[in-house]
C-alpha cells in the first residue's frame, strides 16, 4: 500500500463493500484521527494494514459536532452489509443494546464506555469526551450524541430528546427528579418492614434521604441509607456489567439515579418513510420506548422533589408513578443531527 | 388482673409530643434580610431539639430561629440536621446566609421566602421581646405541631408561589397566561442534575402592595407576589451564560 495523504481522507460512500476490501487500505473521516504517518515508498519499505470503513451516505454531522471520531464509523458501519437506512440503524443499534439492555458499546479499540461508573462532575457530557477517554465513564448526554454521530455518519438524521418529569394533570413544567429504577419502597412487597415516613402525604409520602451539596448519590451511600427507599440493582447501564468494584453498591448498576432529566436520541424517518417501530432510542440504557408512557413504565420508580423545609438538607419527599405518564419528551432542535 | 389491665392501658396510649433542647448545641449567629428600607442584618439563633413523635418515633432537629428586634417578629425552621455535622455543620443557617430562605419585615407581618424546588412563603406574625424569648416560643410552637407534622413534615404550610410550575400536591394558582420558568434556571443544557444549592433570592422590596424577588441562578427572573402570596407575574431578566466551551482540543 502506497502513502496516504491526510487530504484524502474523506468519508468513502460505497457502503456494503466486501470485508476483503476493508482488510488494506486506510480509513476514515475528515480532519481526525491519529495523524497518518507520512512516508515514502521505497524498497523494502514493508506494508501497512489499515481498514477501511465504508459508509451509507455523505455525512450529516452539522459543523458543532465534529470533527468525526473513529469510534463514530466503527459504530455506523458495524459489520458493514447495510443497503438502507433501516439496516444501518439496526447495525449500529446492536453495538448500544442487546434488545433488552445495554450491549456494552466499545469504542473502535475495543475499549468499554461506561454510563455513570462515577459521579455526575466526573462524567462526560460530550461524545468526544467520552470516546477519547478524557472521562472514565459518561452522563446519558454524550450517549445520545454518540448514538446521533454514528447515525449522522451514515447520513441519517436524529432528534435529540430531552426526557423531563412534569407533574400532571396541572399544565407546565415543574422540577420533578426522575428516580431512575430499581428501588425498594418501604413497606412493599419483598421491602423492609414499615410505614412511609409521611403517611398523611397524598402522593408524596416517601423519604428519600441523600448526600447534601451537589451530588446526591456519589459518594456512595450503603444501599439501606437512603431512608424510606432500598437501592436496588439496575436498570443496567452502558459498561455496567463491568462495574465490579466493591465500591459499587448495589453491584453492575450505575453510581447515579437521581436525575433533572434525561437525554435520549428519536430517529422519525428511515429511508424517506416514517419510522413505524420505536422510535425512541435510549442509548445510556440500550432500550427503546414507543412513547412517554413506556418510558415511564420501564425506567422510573418515583419521582421527587424538594419541599420548602428540605431545602439544603440532602431530603426528598418521592411519590410513586401514578397518574401515568408523568413524563414529557421534548425535542431540542439545537442539539439534533 | 388488675396489673395486667393498668399495663395494657399503659401501652396502648400514645406517647405524649414531646420537645427538648439539645444540651450545648446553640449558637447565634446574623444572618440576611429586608425590610422596606433595603437590606437588613437579622439576628438568628441555631440549635438541636430532641423530637418525640405521638406514635414514639423520635428525631432529632435542627431548629433555626430569625428574629427582627425593631419589631418583635421572628420566624422558626425545624428542619433536618446533616448526618456528617463535621462536613455540613448547621445547615439551616447555611441556607439563610446565602440567601435561600429570607426573611422580609413589614411593619405588620414577617414573610419567610425559601427557594429550592419552587418558592415557598409563609406569613409570620407572632411577637418575642427578644432572641431568647423567640427561641423558647418556637420550641413551644414546634411542641403544638407535632401531631401534624408526624404525618407530613414540619413546614407543609408553607404556600407554593408557582414561579416554576408545580411542586408535588402543593395547592397553587397559576396566573392566566402564566408560562412557568424553565429549568434552564439551574441547569446547563447538557447536564441530567442540577442542584438548587447556587439558587439565591438576591433582595425583596415592596414598590405599593406587592412583593418583588428578584432571583439569581443561571440567569436572573423577577417575581410579583401578592398580599395573599399568590404568585402575580415572574419574568426572565436577563440570558445565561454561554456554557463553557469545550472544543475539541485536538489539531
Amino acid at each position: 500500500m502506497g502513502t496516504l495523504s491526510a487530504q484524502f481522507l474523506t468519508l468513502l460512500v460505497i457502503y456494503g463493500l466486501p470485508q476483503y476490501a476493508q482488510s488494506s487500505v486506510a480509513l476514515f473521516a475528515t480532519g481526525f484521527a491519529p495523524p497518518i504517518r507520512r512516508r515514502r515508498a521505497s524498497p523494502g519499505a514493508g506494508s501497512s494494514s489499515n481498514p477501511v470503513y465504508v459508509t451509507l451516505a455523505d455525512n450529516v454531522l452539522p459543523e458543532w459536532a465534529k470533527p468525526i471520531m473513529l469510534t463514530y464509523v466503527k459504530l455506523a458501519v458495524g459489520n458493514g452489509g447495510a443497503t438502507s437506512q433501516a439496516a444501518a440503524l439496526a447495525s449500529t443499534w446492536a453495538q448500544f443494546s442487546t434488545g433488552n439492555g445495554p450491549a456494552d458499546v466499545r469504542t473502535w479499540d475495543g475499549r468499554s464506555m461506561s454510563y455513570y461508573a462515577a459521579g455526575f462532575y466526573s462524567c462526560a457530557t460530550r461524545a468526544w469526551e467520552l470516546v477519547t477517554g478524557l472521562y472514565p465513564s459518561a452522563q446519558c448526554g454524550a450517549f445520545a450524541y454518540l448514538l446521533e454521530s454514528a447515525l449522522a455518519v451514515n447520513g441519517i438524521h436524529s432528534n435529540w430528546i430531552t426526557v423531563d418529569a412534569e407533574h400532571q394533570p396541572t399544565p407546565g413544567t415543574s422540577w420533578s427528579m426522575l428516580v431512575i429504577r430499581n428501588w425498594c419502597f418501604v413497606g412493599a412487597n419483598g421491602c423492609p418492614a414499615g410505614s412511609p415516613t409521611y403517611p398523611s402525604e397524598p402522593d408524596y409520602k416517601y423519604l428519600l434521604t441523600t448526600n447534601i451539596g451537589d451530588d446526591p448519590m456519589f459518594p456512595q451511600r450503603h444501599p439501606s441509607d437512603f431512608g424510606d427507599l432500598t437501592n436496588l440493582e439496575g436498570v443496567g447501564g452502558q459498561g455496567s456489567a463491568n462495574m465490579r468494584n466493591p465500591d459499587f453498591n448495589p453491584p453492575y448498576t450505575p453510581v447515579e439515579k437521581v436525575f433533572a432529566r434525561h437525554f435520549i436520541v428519536r430517529v422519525l424517518e428511515l429511508d424517506g418513510q416514517l419510522n413505524a417501530g420505536e422510535q425512541y432510542f435510549d442509548p445510556s440504557y440500550g432500550l427503546t420506548y414507543p412513547s412517554e408512557g413506556g418510558f415511564e413504565s420501564r425506567a422510573v420508580s418515583g419521582y421527587a422533589y424538594q419541599f420548602s423545609y428540605e431545602v439544603g438538607t440532602g431530603e426528598w419527599h418521592v411519590s410513586r408513578p401514578k397518574l401515568s405518564p408523568n413524563i414529557r419528551f421534548r425535542p431540542d432542535p439545537l442539539r439534533s443531527m | 388482673v388488675r396489673t395486667t389491665c393498668i399495663l395494657l392501658i399503659v401501652l396502648t396510649v400514645p406517647v405524649d409530643a414531646q420537645v427538648s433542647r439539645v444540651a450545648s448545641t446553640e449558637a447565634r449567629d446574623a444572618v440576611p434580610g429586608f425590610d422596606s428600607a433595603g437590606a437588613i442584618s437579622l439576628p438568628a439563633a441555631n440549635l438541636e431539639v430532641d423530637v418525640t413523635f405521638p406514635r414514639g418515633k423520635k428525631q432529632v432537629r435542627e431548629l433555626t430561629v430569625i428574629f427582627h428586634p425593631g419589631t418583635g417578629f421572628y420566624v422558626w425552621h425545624c428542619t433536618p440536621p446533616s448526618s456528617d455535622r463535621s462536613r455540613h455543620p448547621r445547615l439551616r443557617l447555611g441556607v439563610a446566609k446565602a440567601q435561600r430562605a429570607v426573611v422580609f419585615v413589614d411593619t405588620t407581618r414577617a414573610i419567610d421566602f425559601i427557594l429550592g424546588d419552587g418558592l415557598f412563603a409563609k406569613v409570620w406574625q407572632r411577637r418575642a421581646a427578644s432572641l431568647d424569648a423567640a427561641v423558647s416560643s418556637s420550641i413551644a410552637e414546634v411542641h403544638q405541631a407535632i401531631p401534624i407534622a408526624e404525618g407530613i413534615g414540619f413546614g407543609r404550610d408553607y404556600q407554593l408561589v408557582p414561579v416554576f410550575g408545580t411542586v408535588g400536591t402543593f395547592a397553587a394558582t397559576m396566573p392566566l397566561g402564566h408560562t412557568p420558568i424553565s429549568r434552564d434556571f439551574l441547569c446547563d443544557p447538557d447536564q441530567a442534575f442540577c442542584p438548587n444549592d447556587k439558587s439565591r433570592i438576591v433582595s425583596i422590596t415592596k414598590p405599593g402592595g406587592q412583593y418583588r424577588l428578584l432571583l439569581r441562578n443561571r440567569f436572573d427572573v423577577e417575581v410579583l407576589v401578592g398580599e395573599n402570596l399568590e404568585l402575580i407575574s415572574a419574568r426572565q431578566l436577563t440570558q445565561p451564560d454561554a456554557p463553557k466551551p469545550r472544543p475539541f482540543p485536538f489539531k
